[in-house]
């Protein structure tokens, strides 16, 4: 069992959580998720590790309230309850060394797991620069913390209400035209927005390194159900991955697998909410 | 120094390198005790008993008994006590007729090289370990590892035999009078192996010489890796898929005769 | 509180008078549920003895001296005996018996595949053909007694001397648990490490509820913990506790991690929706008990025209479960025929009974997906057998020009398994072969890792539960051995000569 210590709404539908987990606060390191369940017969949902506490044991968590068991974590569960099951961290750690210059993009909820990166990133003497996006200023969030961890930040909102106007590849470009050599671009969010970067700098010859979220059952390798295409042959996100190089990507197929248990999830919201009474 | 404490004395003693050097050093102390000349292997074993919690007493009591019984020779009889399961039970023996009643442990009759041991119950694992001459005679059951690295003597075994019988085998002979479970013979590379009832699966895996006999019925995957020596079975199995063999030979016969 | 047994009642003999075998009497069948019955419903086929039939059943044996059912038993559990005080009414005592050799004898009793065994070498094969002792029934049903009166709180057996030897255990399956209970019986301190939530490895996410009921394997589960033993769920070797960690505490570490990645075909059109690989279709099946949705939270796609590739033991779990979920039509598509099937009898003729088809000498070439990237249907093709192959089995060859198309809304594919890579890659200079299949030395279980062994499936790739256990006890042996020896010696397996 799992204690939360602390819960916090950073924006609508957007929660940060903090369990205990001194185990996995010890050997996370960036770019590593885990696998929550809520309860015994809950599901099992991959979510990327924001931050880790070493000394005190702690690891944060930011979920988007997108499914039927983020909406039970995020409105039955308080500080002092506990999770059934914390496993991880799970995957290949981003890889880290002395780059140069790196451009770290999140989108929307992708900033979370972005914050260990550009951690780690400066501390192996990378410039890191950060590009964060949302689309208004309500939903925005961590970004002092992201601040805190880069040499340079630009914040980016689809409607302009905060920062600059435009999507994160707007601001990309925007950096590539003023003439900046980047070494290298590390991108997390939406697959669409992992894939718009992921073609923006092929062109340009930087490598691209994207963060993959597909859906997946126990994340040790052993369901199959996270495989993907990548260059040319199939991988599984959860051991070989979550990080993969975005030009070899088979973006196609990542957005089909995304929706294979889309008219199931519908139904869990029609039958299942009613059921436990969450609607 | 009197027997009793002459076994405590070797009971502190660290384990020794290998076997034979344990089973000098066993002698050794059995030498250098005092007892009297009417003392039979019965009446120590019994005295050893009172150290029966002590770690280790398993095989340090077998090679103890088996020194002692090694320096006296001649005809004696040792009725075991159910409870406690020895080791190394009439091992290094090169003359001289041992009987035991009872269900002996690990290793009976191992490094024998003359002689005769009759178990009158079962035998636990690698019964007749680098044997070299003698006999061994098992009344029951004989469990895994019989004969292993046996090369010469024979052992006889009145019921079945488990796993891995004549592992690395070099010469000598085994014979059942029941059945025998998996790996007959793996790696064996001279003796003969006599099984009058089934063998299990892996006859003869990496087999490089000798001889094996199956009058019953056989398991899957005979003579994998097979390079050398004769296996012989029952006719009625010659369509009974084989592993990959590189040479040695297979004889599908009918036993009449 | 021992309830009283009558056994003269029941048709047995008392203790302590001879016994008058039955050989000639045929074998009892086991009463199931109905075929039309059962595949509305996830409760186990096979319903079991009761005391009478045990007892009948218990009567036919011989109890012959050189007992050859004893030797082909994987880890030589004492037949005779346990059958014997069956037919004496000493049912808990008969499952006391069997727990000497096997920790798990309730979920063997189910799932082992006796008819190529312990109850192929009776010796009533020969007499009686094809009436062998039910072997496998009488070691179910007497451990269900013991299970039912122990009611979840074994109690545990004495264990005699205690060691200052730690043992990790890698994995909670078969193996892990014998290993783990035989080792904690020897008085060394056991800590059992599983990744999942949930102990039990392959019979909590593999085997379905129907085969082996989830309340079932639990108990024994509890009684492996009696024993002293510690579990550790939600914690993956290398990754969540480091492997240097687990290699500085303990003083030996027992891998049985057992055969988890799962083997894909490598056609076109394998990464569509709908297409499932076996291991992913039974966990959200079995382990997360998608099919009590809404009850419980994991979706599962419910098939109208389900497919499933292969033809093992997995193949036909997961065709029963298609059937269970409610699929109108589900059918099984096999390269070679029915006579080179991996699976059991057993289980091809209660999945024929239900209703699966099966479509011998076909394989798939191509997956084909509607305008959403579902799969619709699979393109298949003719075979025909050739030659024999290094396995015995005869090759299948592709006929040309045979191609069809079969529609489909679900897709399995269940051809095999191989072992996990999350071990191998974290421990350095652990020799493996094919990939991911872990070199160990045949006698001692020793790895090229001194102090690491291994056993199970993680040796041997996909097996049966019974192998798995016959490893693990073989190597809880040498384990000991090692653990005792003051030189602590090592002997790795000798790697080059494998391929």
């Amino acid at each position: 069992m799992f204690e939360i210590v602390s819960k916090k709404t950073l924006a609508e539908n957007v929660v940060e959580m903090t369990i205990k987990a001194p185990r996995i606060a010890k050997t996370h390191k960036a770019g590593q998720f885990l696998i929550l369940m809520n309860y015994e017969h809950s599901e099992r949902i991959p979510l990327t590790i924001a931050d880790s506490d070493k000394e005190k044991g702690e690891i944060t968590i930011v979920f988007l309230v997108v499914g039927f068991s983020t909406k039970e974590l995020a409105e039955k569960f308080n500080v002092g309850d506990e999770i059934f099951s914390v496993v991880g961290p799970l995957g290949t750690p981003t890889h880290i060394e002395k780059f140069g210059r790196v451009v770290v993009i999140g989108g929307g909820l992708g900033v979370a797991p972005i914050y260990p990166i550009c951690k780690s990133l400066k501390e192996a003497g990378n410039e890191v620069i950060s590009i964060i996006g949302f689309r208004s200023k309500e939903l925005m969030f961590w970004k002092e913390k992201i601040e805190s961890a880069s040499s340079k930040i630009i914040v980016t909102t689809d409607d302009g209400s905060y920062g600059m106007k435009g999507f994160v590849t707007h601001a990309l470009e925007k950096l590539h035209n003023e003439g900046e050599k980047i070494d290298r671009v590390i991108a997390i969010g939406p697959p669409i927005m992992m894939k718009n970067v992921a073609k923006m700098t092929e062109p340009w010859n930087i490598p691209t390194w994207v963060s993959l979220n597909t859906i997946m059952v126990d994340g040790t390798g052993m369901c199959g159900g996270c495989r993907l295409e990548i260059g040319g042959e199939t991988k599984f996100v959860c051991v070989d991955g979550p990080d993969f190089d975005g030009h070899k990507v088979n973006w196609e197929e990542m957005e089909i697998r995304m929706k294979v248990y889309k008219i199931e999830e519908e139904k869990i919201k029609q039958e299942h909410q009613c059921k436990i009474g969450l609607k | 120094m009197e027997i009793t404490k002459s076994f405590e004395a070797f009971l502190n003693t660290k384990q020794e390198e290998n076997l034979e050097k344990e089973f000098a050093s066993a002698l050794n102390f059995v030498n250098s005790a005092e007892f009297d000349k009417s003392m039979t292997l019965q009446n120590l074993y019994e005295a050893l008993l009172s150290f029966k919690e002590v770690k280790d007493f398993q095989t340090k009591c077998g090679f103890f008994l088996s020194a002692f019984f090694s320096r006296e020779c001649g005809n004696q009889t040792l009725a075991l006590k159910d409870d406690c399961q020895i080791d190394f039970l009439g091992s290094f023996l090169a003359s001289g007729e041992l009987k035991i009643i009872g269900d002996a442990g690990d290793f009976a009759g191992s490094f024998l090289s003359g002689g005769k041991v009759f178990i009158e119950g079962s035998v636990k694992d690698n019964c007749g370990y680098f044997m070299k001459g003698g006999k061994i005679v098992v009344k029951g059951d004989a469990s895994n590892h019989l004969g292993h690295f046996m090369n010469g003597g024979e052992i006889t075994v009145e019921k079945n035999i488990y796993d891995f019988a004549g592992n690395c085998m070099i010469g000598g002979r085994i014979e059942c009078k029941g059945s025998a479970g998996y790996s007959l013979g793996y790696r064996m590379s001279g003796g003969v192996i006599e099984i009058k009832d089934l063998a299990w699966d892996l006859i003869g895996e990496e087999m490089a010489g000798g001889k094996i006999t199956v009058r019953g019925h056989i398991g899957k995957e005979l003579c994998q890796n097979m390079s050398g020596g004769i296996v012989t079975v029952r006719e009625e199995y010659k369509d009974t898929p084989k592993g990959k063999t590189f040479g040695g030979k297979i004889i599908y016969s009918n036993f009449k005769g | 509180m021992q309830e009283k047994i009558d056994i003269v009642k029941l048709g047995g003999v008392e203790e302590g008078k001879p016994k008058k075998p039955r050989p000639k009497l045929p074998r009892k069948e086991i009463a199931c549920q109905d075929p039309k019955e059962r595949i509305k419903n996830f409760n186990e086929v096979a319903l079991g003895y009761t005391p009478e039939e045990a007892v009948y059943e218990a009567m036919r044996c011989l109890e012959c001296q050189r007992p050859r059912c004893v030797v082909a038993c994987p880890v030589h559990i004492d037949i005779p005996t346990f059958v014997g005080l069956i037919a004496r009414g000493k049912f808990a005592e008969a499952a006391k018996d069997i727990r000497k050799y096997n920790s798990l004898p309730a979920v063997c009793g189910r799932v082992c595949p006796q008819e190529n065994l312990c109850e192929a070498a009776c010796i009533l094969n020969d007499t009686n053909p094809g009436n062998p002792i039910a072997i496998g029934r009488l070691e179910r049903f007497s451990a269900d007694y013991l299970l039912s009166k122990e009611n979840g709180s074994a109690e545990a057996p004495k264990i005699t001397h205690k060691t200052p030897y730690k043992v990790a255990i890698i994995g909670s399956g078969p193996s892990g648990l014998t290993c783990a209970a035989k080792l904690a019986q020897m008085g060394h301190t056991v800590h059992l490490f599983e990744a999942l939530h949930k102990a039990g490895g392959v019979m909590m996410y593999g085997i379905p509820e129907f085969r082996l009921p989830k309340e079932i394997v639990q108990k024994e589960i509890n009684y492996v913990k009696s024993l002293g033993v510690k579990v550790e769920t939600n914690c993956i070797v290398g990754k969540t506790i480091p492997m240097d960690e687990i290699m500085n505490e303990y003083d030996a570490v027992y891998i049985g991690s057992g055969a988890g990645f799962p083997n894909m075909m490598k056609i076109p059109g394998e990464n569509l929706g709908g297409i499932y690989s076996a291991n992913e279709f039974l966990t959200r099946v079995n382990l997360m008990r998608a099919y009590d949705f809404p009850k419980t939270a994991t979706p599962i796609r419910k098939p109208k025209r389900g497919v499933v590739v292969g033809a093992g033991f997995t193949a036909f779990d997961v065709v029963r479960i298609m059937l269970r979920l409610g699929a109108e039509h589900a059918e099984i598509v096999y390269r070679r025929t029915r006579k080179e099937m991996p699976g059991r009898g057993e289980e091809i003729e209660h999945s024929e009974e239900e209703g699966a088809i099966i479509r011998e000498l076909t394989n798939p070439v191509r997956f084909i997906g509607d305008e959403n990237g579902f799969v619709k249907a699979v393109e298949v093709q003719k075979m025909e057998l050739g030659e024999p192959d290094s396995s015995g089995r005869r090759k299948p060859i592709p006929v040309p020009n045979s191609n069809f198309i079969i529609e489909t809304d679900l897709v399995v594919i269940a051809i095999g398994q191989t072992p996990n890579v999350l071990i191998p890659s974290n421990l350095k200079g652990l020799s493996t072969r094919w990939g991911s299949v872990i070199n160990v030395n045949r006698e001692t279980y020793m790895t090229t890792v001194p102090k690491v062994f291994a056993g199970g499936d993680a040796i041997t790739g996909a097996a049966t539960v019974i192998l798995a256990i016959r490893a693990a006890t073989e190597a809880s042996r040498a384990i000991d051995t090692f653990l005792r020896d003051p030189q602590r010696k090592w002997y790795p397996p000798e790697v080059s000569e494998k391929k």
